[in-house]
Protein backbone atom coordinates (compact mmCIF):
# COMPACT_ATOMS: atom_id res chain seq x y z
CA UNK A 1 0.00 0.00 0.00
CA UNK A 2 1.59 3.07 -1.01
CA UNK A 3 1.12 6.26 1.99
CA UNK A 4 1.39 9.65 1.27
CA UNK A 5 5.13 10.16 1.89
CA UNK A 6 5.36 7.74 -0.61
CA UNK A 7 3.52 9.46 -3.29
CA UNK A 8 5.55 12.20 -1.99
CA UNK A 9 8.73 10.98 -2.83
CA UNK A 10 7.61 9.48 -5.94
CA UNK A 11 5.99 12.97 -7.45
CA UNK A 12 10.07 14.30 -6.40
CA UNK A 13 11.31 11.68 -8.11
CA UNK A 14 9.40 12.38 -11.54
CA UNK A 15 10.07 15.89 -11.48
CA UNK A 16 13.90 15.46 -10.80
CA UNK A 17 13.41 12.81 -13.55
CA UNK A 18 11.86 14.88 -16.07
CA UNK A 19 14.82 18.17 -15.06
CA UNK A 20 17.23 15.75 -15.99
CA UNK A 21 15.70 14.80 -19.48
CA UNK A 22 14.62 18.42 -19.89
CA UNK A 23 18.09 19.65 -19.89
CA UNK A 24 19.84 17.05 -21.55
CA UNK A 25 17.45 16.95 -24.83
CA UNK A 26 17.03 20.27 -25.48
CA UNK A 27 19.39 22.00 -28.10
CA UNK A 28 21.70 23.63 -25.42
CA UNK A 29 24.39 22.58 -23.26
CA UNK A 30 26.60 23.07 -20.15
CA UNK A 31 29.60 24.09 -22.11
CA UNK A 32 30.64 27.72 -23.20
CA UNK A 33 30.56 28.96 -26.46
CA UNK A 34 33.24 28.30 -28.51
CA UNK A 35 34.12 29.22 -32.74
CA UNK A 36 36.61 27.58 -34.68
CA UNK A 37 38.09 28.19 -38.06
CA UNK A 38 41.03 26.56 -40.27
CA UNK A 39 42.96 27.68 -42.72
CA UNK A 40 45.75 26.05 -44.69
CA UNK A 41 48.72 26.72 -45.10
CA UNK A 42 51.52 25.25 -47.55
CA UNK A 43 54.89 23.69 -48.37
CA UNK A 44 58.32 23.94 -47.61
CA UNK A 45 61.06 22.56 -49.46
CA UNK A 46 64.62 22.60 -48.19
CA UNK A 47 67.59 24.23 -50.16
CA UNK A 48 71.03 22.11 -50.93
CA UNK A 49 74.69 22.50 -51.67
CA UNK A 50 77.17 20.03 -52.97
CA UNK A 51 80.67 20.24 -53.59
CA UNK A 52 82.68 18.29 -56.14
CA UNK A 53 86.02 18.15 -57.46
CA UNK A 54 88.17 16.93 -59.96
CA UNK A 55 90.64 14.96 -59.52
CA UNK A 56 93.74 16.74 -59.15
CA UNK A 57 96.80 17.12 -61.19
CA UNK A 58 100.36 18.17 -60.46
CA UNK A 59 102.83 20.10 -62.41
CA UNK A 60 106.47 20.71 -61.68
CA UNK A 61 107.59 24.23 -62.77
CA UNK A 62 111.26 24.42 -63.25
CA UNK A 63 113.26 27.66 -63.26
CA UNK A 64 116.82 25.97 -64.12
CA UNK A 65 117.81 26.58 -67.66
CA UNK A 66 116.29 24.03 -70.36
CA UNK A 67 118.40 21.00 -70.66
CA UNK A 68 120.15 21.49 -67.66
CA UNK A 69 118.39 18.93 -65.48
CA UNK A 70 116.24 15.56 -66.06
CA UNK A 71 112.26 15.03 -65.32
CA UNK A 72 111.29 11.23 -65.51
CA UNK A 73 108.40 12.12 -66.80
CA UNK A 74 108.37 13.08 -69.93
CA UNK A 75 104.72 14.92 -70.08
CA UNK A 76 104.73 18.55 -70.85
CA UNK A 77 102.81 21.03 -69.07
CA UNK A 78 102.24 24.89 -69.69
CA UNK A 79 104.63 27.17 -67.95
CA UNK A 80 104.32 29.37 -65.36
CA UNK A 81 105.55 32.51 -65.07
CA UNK A 82 109.31 32.64 -64.78
CA UNK A 83 109.17 28.83 -65.46
CA UNK A 84 111.36 27.36 -67.67
CA UNK A 85 110.37 23.81 -68.00
CA UNK A 86 107.29 21.98 -67.15
CA UNK A 87 106.34 18.70 -66.36
CA UNK A 88 103.16 16.62 -65.49
CA UNK A 89 104.15 14.56 -62.55
CA UNK A 90 100.57 13.89 -61.27
CA UNK A 91 101.37 9.79 -61.15
CA UNK A 92 105.11 10.00 -60.78
CA UNK A 93 106.01 12.98 -58.49
CA UNK A 94 108.00 10.82 -56.43
CA UNK A 95 110.48 9.75 -59.16
CA UNK A 96 111.59 13.66 -59.46
CA UNK A 97 114.22 14.74 -57.98
CA UNK A 98 113.31 18.79 -56.65
CA UNK A 99 115.78 21.41 -56.86
CA UNK A 100 115.76 24.66 -55.43
CA UNK A 101 113.75 27.22 -57.04
CA UNK A 102 111.15 24.75 -58.29
CA UNK A 103 107.62 24.95 -57.62
CA UNK A 104 104.85 22.06 -57.59
CA UNK A 105 101.34 22.95 -58.41
CA UNK A 106 98.71 20.94 -57.95
CA UNK A 107 95.63 21.60 -59.94
CA UNK A 108 92.33 20.93 -59.30
CA UNK A 109 88.21 22.44 -60.67
CA UNK A 110 85.87 22.36 -57.56
CA UNK A 111 81.90 22.46 -58.51
CA UNK A 112 79.34 24.29 -56.42
CA UNK A 113 75.98 23.90 -56.82
CA UNK A 114 73.14 24.75 -54.52
CA UNK A 115 69.66 25.89 -54.74
CA UNK A 116 68.76 28.11 -51.46
CA UNK A 117 67.68 31.84 -51.62
CA UNK A 118 69.62 32.56 -48.35
CA UNK A 119 72.26 30.25 -49.51
CA UNK A 120 75.56 32.03 -48.40
CA UNK A 121 78.91 30.45 -47.02
CA UNK A 122 82.61 30.36 -47.61
CA UNK A 123 84.69 28.51 -49.56
CA UNK A 124 87.63 27.41 -48.45
CA UNK A 125 90.78 25.92 -49.85
CA UNK A 126 93.25 24.44 -47.23
CA UNK A 127 96.55 23.85 -47.82
CA UNK A 128 97.68 23.37 -44.30
CA UNK A 129 98.03 19.99 -44.55
CA UNK A 130 99.24 19.76 -48.34
CA UNK A 131 103.05 19.50 -46.69
CA UNK A 132 103.81 18.37 -43.58
CA UNK A 133 106.42 20.64 -42.37
CA UNK A 134 108.24 18.13 -39.85
CA UNK A 135 108.77 15.79 -42.51
CA UNK A 136 112.19 17.56 -43.25
CA UNK A 137 114.33 20.67 -43.82
CA UNK A 138 112.74 20.71 -47.40
CA UNK A 139 109.36 20.37 -46.34
CA UNK A 140 109.53 22.85 -43.35
CA UNK A 141 110.73 25.53 -45.86
CA UNK A 142 108.59 25.17 -48.84
CA UNK A 143 106.22 27.84 -49.43
CA UNK A 144 102.38 27.67 -50.41
CA UNK A 145 100.59 29.83 -52.51
CA UNK A 146 96.86 29.24 -53.24
CA UNK A 147 94.89 30.82 -56.21
CA UNK A 148 91.17 30.56 -56.42
CA UNK A 149 89.47 31.51 -59.75
CA UNK A 150 85.86 31.41 -59.74
CA UNK A 151 82.95 31.18 -62.24
CA UNK A 152 83.13 34.99 -62.60
CA UNK A 153 85.14 37.60 -61.90
CA UNK A 154 89.03 37.76 -61.17
CA UNK A 155 91.48 35.24 -59.26
CA UNK A 156 92.20 35.66 -55.70
CA UNK A 157 95.70 34.64 -54.48
CA UNK A 158 96.98 34.56 -51.11
CA UNK A 159 100.07 33.46 -49.72
CA UNK A 160 99.75 30.80 -47.14
CA UNK A 161 98.03 27.94 -46.17
CA UNK A 162 94.22 28.58 -46.32
CA UNK A 163 92.01 31.02 -49.27
CA UNK A 164 88.40 32.05 -47.75
CA UNK A 165 86.49 33.08 -50.23
CA UNK A 166 82.77 34.23 -49.24
CA UNK A 167 80.49 33.41 -52.24
CA UNK A 168 76.91 33.84 -52.20
CA UNK A 169 74.59 31.01 -54.27
CA UNK A 170 71.58 32.66 -53.49
CA UNK A 171 72.01 35.52 -55.46
CA UNK A 172 73.19 33.36 -58.72
CA UNK A 173 76.75 34.25 -58.66
CA UNK A 174 78.11 31.49 -56.24
CA UNK A 175 77.26 28.49 -57.74
CA UNK A 176 79.93 26.78 -60.81
CA UNK A 177 83.32 25.54 -61.20
CA UNK A 178 86.09 27.19 -59.60
CA UNK A 179 89.74 26.44 -60.42
CA UNK A 180 92.10 26.17 -57.22
CA UNK A 181 95.90 26.24 -57.93
CA UNK A 182 97.57 25.87 -54.76
CA UNK A 183 101.69 26.06 -55.66
CA UNK A 184 104.13 24.60 -53.20
CA UNK A 185 107.52 26.31 -53.74
CA UNK A 186 111.01 25.03 -52.93
CA UNK A 187 112.70 28.42 -51.80
CA UNK A 188 116.68 28.83 -53.17
CA UNK A 189 117.58 29.07 -49.96
CA UNK A 190 117.49 27.93 -45.94
CA UNK A 191 114.92 29.85 -44.29
CA UNK A 192 117.32 33.15 -42.83
CA UNK A 193 118.62 33.17 -46.24
CA UNK A 194 121.71 31.17 -45.67
CA UNK A 195 122.30 28.72 -48.54
CA UNK A 196 121.32 25.31 -48.61
CA UNK A 197 124.75 24.05 -50.22
CA UNK A 198 124.46 19.73 -49.74
CA UNK A 199 121.22 20.22 -47.17
CA UNK A 200 118.65 19.17 -49.49
CA UNK A 201 120.14 16.35 -50.47
CA UNK A 202 117.90 13.17 -50.15
CA UNK A 203 115.20 15.61 -48.55
CA UNK A 204 111.89 14.49 -48.75
CA UNK A 205 109.12 16.76 -49.51
CA UNK A 206 105.93 15.13 -47.69
CA UNK A 207 102.76 16.18 -49.40
CA UNK A 208 99.28 15.18 -47.68
CA UNK A 209 95.71 16.16 -48.36
CA UNK A 210 94.25 19.37 -49.87
CA UNK A 211 90.83 20.26 -48.76
CA UNK A 212 88.33 22.10 -50.28
CA UNK A 213 85.17 23.10 -48.39
CA UNK A 214 82.10 25.50 -48.81
CA UNK A 215 81.06 25.96 -45.32
CA UNK A 216 77.45 27.99 -45.16
CA UNK A 217 77.11 30.91 -42.87
CA UNK B 1 -60.46 2.11 -6.70
CA UNK B 2 -58.98 2.39 -3.33
CA UNK B 3 -55.63 4.01 -3.06
CA UNK B 4 -52.65 1.90 -2.06
CA UNK B 5 -51.31 3.32 1.25
CA UNK B 6 -47.69 3.78 2.38
CA UNK B 7 -47.03 1.59 5.41
CA UNK B 8 -44.72 2.84 7.70
CA UNK B 9 -41.59 0.80 7.03
CA UNK B 10 -41.30 2.14 2.89
CA UNK B 11 -42.79 6.21 4.68
CA UNK B 12 -39.10 6.12 6.40
CA UNK B 13 -37.24 4.92 3.24
CA UNK B 14 -38.93 7.72 1.07
CA UNK B 15 -38.65 10.48 3.25
CA UNK B 16 -34.60 9.74 3.40
CA UNK B 17 -34.30 9.77 -0.57
CA UNK B 18 -36.20 12.77 -0.18
CA UNK B 19 -33.95 14.58 2.10
CA UNK B 20 -30.32 13.14 0.16
CA UNK B 21 -32.33 14.68 -2.88
CA UNK B 22 -33.04 17.85 -1.65
CA UNK B 23 -29.10 18.19 0.01
CA UNK B 24 -27.82 17.35 -3.63
CA UNK B 25 -29.88 20.33 -4.82
CA UNK B 26 -28.96 22.50 -2.26
CA UNK B 27 -25.48 21.65 -3.10
CA UNK B 28 -25.60 22.07 -6.63
CA UNK B 29 -27.97 24.90 -7.18
CA UNK B 30 -27.23 27.24 -4.62
CA UNK B 31 -24.27 28.74 -6.91
CA UNK B 32 -20.84 27.89 -4.53
CA UNK B 33 -18.13 25.67 -5.55
CA UNK B 34 -15.66 23.87 -3.64
CA UNK B 35 -12.59 25.87 -4.95
CA UNK B 36 -10.52 28.71 -3.25
CA UNK B 37 -10.76 32.47 -5.07
CA UNK B 38 -8.56 33.23 -7.53
CA UNK B 39 -7.75 36.14 -9.54
CA UNK B 40 -4.67 36.90 -12.49
CA UNK B 41 -3.52 39.80 -13.70
CA UNK B 42 -1.19 40.05 -16.82
CA UNK B 43 2.34 41.87 -16.54
CA UNK B 44 4.32 42.77 -19.52
CA UNK B 45 7.92 41.89 -19.05
CA UNK B 46 10.74 42.21 -21.79
CA UNK B 47 12.59 40.09 -24.66
CA UNK B 48 16.15 39.11 -23.52
CA UNK B 49 18.32 38.71 -26.82
CA UNK B 50 21.36 36.47 -26.40
CA UNK B 51 25.40 37.30 -26.79
CA UNK B 52 27.20 36.61 -29.78
CA UNK B 53 30.88 34.17 -30.17
CA UNK B 54 31.99 33.78 -33.45
CA UNK B 55 35.77 34.09 -35.43
CA UNK B 56 35.98 34.92 -39.29
CA UNK B 57 37.58 32.90 -41.53
CA UNK B 58 41.24 33.91 -41.76
CA UNK B 59 42.00 36.55 -44.18
CA UNK B 60 44.92 38.60 -45.46
CA UNK B 61 47.21 35.46 -45.76
CA UNK B 62 50.60 36.37 -46.27
CA UNK B 63 53.95 34.53 -45.97
CA UNK B 64 57.31 35.83 -45.60
CA UNK B 65 61.22 35.11 -44.87
CA UNK B 66 63.19 37.45 -41.95
CA UNK B 67 65.97 38.09 -44.80
CA UNK B 68 64.01 38.01 -48.15
CA UNK B 69 60.73 39.40 -47.23
CA UNK B 70 57.58 38.83 -48.47
CA UNK B 71 56.75 35.49 -50.68
CA UNK B 72 53.72 35.17 -53.39
CA UNK B 73 52.55 31.97 -53.38
CA UNK B 74 54.27 31.03 -56.31
CA UNK B 75 57.67 32.54 -54.85
CA UNK B 76 56.83 30.13 -51.56
CA UNK B 77 57.07 27.23 -54.21
CA UNK B 78 60.52 27.81 -55.94
CA UNK B 79 61.22 29.09 -52.53
CA UNK B 80 64.54 26.51 -50.94
CA UNK B 81 64.75 27.05 -47.25
CA UNK B 82 68.21 27.01 -45.56
CA UNK B 83 69.72 26.25 -42.55
CA UNK B 84 69.17 29.67 -40.62
CA UNK B 85 65.86 30.71 -42.37
CA UNK B 86 63.16 31.67 -40.77
CA UNK B 87 59.38 31.52 -43.01
CA UNK B 88 56.55 33.21 -41.21
CA UNK B 89 52.85 32.49 -42.13
CA UNK B 90 50.46 35.10 -41.71
CA UNK B 91 46.61 35.55 -41.26
CA UNK B 92 44.01 38.09 -39.56
CA UNK B 93 41.02 36.83 -37.77
CA UNK B 94 38.66 39.29 -36.63
CA UNK B 95 36.32 38.15 -33.39
CA UNK B 96 32.80 39.52 -32.91
CA UNK B 97 31.82 38.74 -29.09
CA UNK B 98 28.47 40.38 -28.28
CA UNK B 99 27.95 39.95 -24.35
CA UNK B 100 28.32 42.24 -21.53
CA UNK B 101 29.66 39.22 -19.64
CA UNK B 102 31.38 37.30 -22.37
CA UNK B 103 35.41 36.91 -22.43
CA UNK B 104 37.01 35.00 -25.08
CA UNK B 105 40.33 33.31 -25.63
CA UNK B 106 41.94 33.59 -29.13
CA UNK B 107 44.32 30.55 -29.52
CA UNK B 108 46.00 28.95 -32.89
CA UNK B 109 47.46 25.57 -32.74
CA UNK B 110 48.77 23.97 -35.40
CA UNK B 111 49.23 19.70 -35.53
CA UNK B 112 52.70 18.25 -36.57
CA UNK B 113 53.57 18.47 -40.17
CA UNK B 114 54.34 15.81 -42.10
CA UNK B 115 57.20 15.47 -44.45
CA UNK B 116 60.83 14.60 -44.31
CA UNK B 117 62.60 18.31 -43.10
CA UNK B 118 60.17 18.45 -40.59
CA UNK B 119 62.19 16.48 -38.32
CA UNK B 120 64.80 19.67 -38.21
CA UNK B 121 62.80 22.62 -38.14
CA UNK B 122 60.83 24.22 -35.72
CA UNK B 123 57.10 25.12 -36.49
CA UNK B 124 55.07 27.19 -33.55
CA UNK B 125 51.79 29.02 -33.95
CA UNK B 126 50.21 31.40 -32.17
CA UNK B 127 48.56 34.70 -31.97
CA UNK B 128 50.49 37.53 -32.29
CA UNK B 129 50.79 39.19 -28.78
CA UNK B 130 50.62 36.14 -26.94
CA UNK B 131 47.07 34.18 -26.28
CA UNK B 132 44.43 36.93 -26.34
CA UNK B 133 41.24 37.59 -23.97
CA UNK B 134 39.21 39.25 -25.48
CA UNK B 135 36.36 41.13 -24.74
CA UNK B 136 33.33 42.54 -25.83
CA UNK B 137 35.35 46.13 -26.81
CA UNK B 138 37.72 43.84 -29.34
CA UNK B 139 34.78 43.00 -31.04
CA UNK B 140 35.42 43.74 -34.61
CA UNK B 141 39.04 44.10 -34.74
CA UNK B 142 41.19 42.07 -36.35
CA UNK B 143 44.22 39.64 -34.86
CA UNK B 144 47.18 38.79 -36.36
CA UNK B 145 47.81 34.96 -36.08
CA UNK B 146 51.36 33.20 -37.00
CA UNK B 147 52.90 29.91 -37.77
CA UNK B 148 56.49 30.62 -37.81
CA UNK B 149 58.83 27.80 -39.27
CA UNK B 150 62.44 27.91 -38.26
CA UNK B 151 65.23 25.55 -39.90
CA UNK B 152 68.03 26.28 -37.03
CA UNK B 153 71.23 27.11 -38.13
CA UNK B 154 72.74 24.35 -36.59
CA UNK B 155 70.88 21.16 -34.83
CA UNK B 156 74.19 20.97 -32.13
CA UNK B 157 76.21 18.21 -33.81
CA UNK B 158 79.80 18.35 -34.25
CA UNK B 159 81.76 22.11 -33.32
CA UNK B 160 82.21 23.40 -36.89
CA UNK B 161 80.74 20.80 -38.67
CA UNK B 162 76.91 22.47 -38.76
CA UNK B 163 74.67 20.08 -40.53
CA UNK B 164 76.53 18.56 -42.81
CA UNK B 165 74.14 17.90 -45.61
CA UNK B 166 71.39 16.82 -43.37
CA UNK B 167 67.60 18.14 -44.45
CA UNK B 168 68.96 19.02 -48.21
CA UNK B 169 65.84 19.04 -50.26
CA UNK B 170 63.55 17.56 -47.73
CA UNK B 171 60.09 18.63 -48.00
CA UNK B 172 58.02 20.10 -45.22
CA UNK B 173 54.00 19.59 -45.62
CA UNK B 174 52.23 22.03 -43.09
CA UNK B 175 49.26 21.02 -41.48
CA UNK B 176 46.58 23.21 -41.44
CA UNK B 177 45.86 25.92 -39.25
CA UNK B 178 43.15 25.94 -36.03
CA UNK B 179 41.97 29.18 -34.78
CA UNK B 180 40.08 29.00 -31.96
CA UNK B 181 37.94 31.35 -29.90
CA UNK B 182 36.12 29.58 -26.98
CA UNK B 183 34.60 31.87 -23.73
CA UNK B 184 36.86 31.81 -20.77
CA UNK B 185 35.21 29.95 -17.50
CA UNK B 186 32.72 31.54 -15.47
CA UNK B 187 34.00 32.31 -12.00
Amino acid sequence: MTTRSGRRLLAAGAAVGLAVVLLTSGAGTLAGWHDERSAATGSITAGSVELTSSDAVLHLQSRQPVGARTFASSQTCALASGATECRVVTTGLANERLIPGDRVQIRLDVTLTGEGDNLAGDLTVDAGTVVVPGASDLSAAATTQITLTPPQGSSTTVDGAELVLPVDVGSGHGAGTYAVLVEVGLPTARPGGARWDTGLRAQLLDLDTLAVSFTQK
Amino acid sequence: MSETQPTPARNKALRAGIAVAAGVALLAGAGGTFARWFDSESVETGDIVAGELSLSSPTNISWSEATIGALTTEELAAYRMVPGDVVTYSAMVTPTIVGENLVATLTAEIPDASGALADWVDVEASVVGGDATLRAADSGTAVEVRVVIELPFSTGGEPGSGNGTDAQTDELNLADLTISLAQNDRP
